[in-house]
């Protein structure tokens, strides 16, 4: 899994703390996340997507999605 | 506030663990559980239980899915080896090996064990980043 957090979250001047504050975690799962290393639970996934203004589906991006559309 | 009472609960998770641990070594090299040592853990329990919780992430202020996740996969890697090592002790004891090792020693590891299992599982995944 790949995510798309870090650029959205640049691009609204976010730190990673100050983005975990906002959705109820710890720093590190953002950071976790960040590296596509941990699958939040649907809830945070909404959450985070909706601090960031953008849809789950821009948010993670999966392999096998990538796979398909190449 | 919510920062200090969680680093509070933490070093009062470290004192109870290495208070635990310090009672298992006593137990094993003295081979007693007699005196004040009962005292000695319950305090220790109570500090190391008194944290563990905010540490794994399940209890407020800092309650967090991802580490109250890899908290529950810790404990229950940690619950099924001490099922595994206390299956052992009793095939030894079982099988007349109580000359070798008596029950305070037996304790004494039971209980490093179930700290240092617990932490260490915790460590470990929280290392991975997920339990997946």
């Amino acid at each position: 899994m790949r995510t798309t957090i870090k650029e959205h979250r640049a691009r609204l001047n976010l730190t990673q703390e100050q983005l975990a504050e906002k959705v109820g975690v710890r720093r590190e799962t953002i950071v976790f996340l960040e590296k596509g290393k941990y699958n939040p639970s649907l809830r945070l996934a909404r959450d985070i997507s909706l601090v960031l203004g953008v849809s789950i589906e821009e948010l993670f991006l999966f392999d096998d999605e990538e796979e398909k559309k190449e | 506030m919510a920062i200090s009472m969680v680093r509070a609960r933490t070093i009062s998770m470290v004192l109870g663990g290495a208070l635990l641990i310090a009672c298992g070594v006593l137990m094993i090299l003295n081979d007693t559980l007699e005196g004040i040592l009962w005292l000695e853990v319950l305090l220790g329990l109570g500090l190391f239980g008194g944290g563990l919780f905010e540490f794994l992430g399940m209890r407020k202020p800092l309650k967090d899915e991802r580490t109250e996740r890899i908290g529950t996969r810790a404990a229950t890697y940690s619950w099924y080896s001490l099922l595994v090592l206390v299956s052992f002790f009793a095939m030894v004891f079982g099988f007349g090996g109580g000359d070798k090792m008596t029950m305070s020693q037996a304790v004494g590891v039971l209980l490093i064990a179930m700290v240092v299992s617990i932490l260490g599982f915790n460590w470990y995944l929280g290392r991975r980043g997920d339990v997946e």
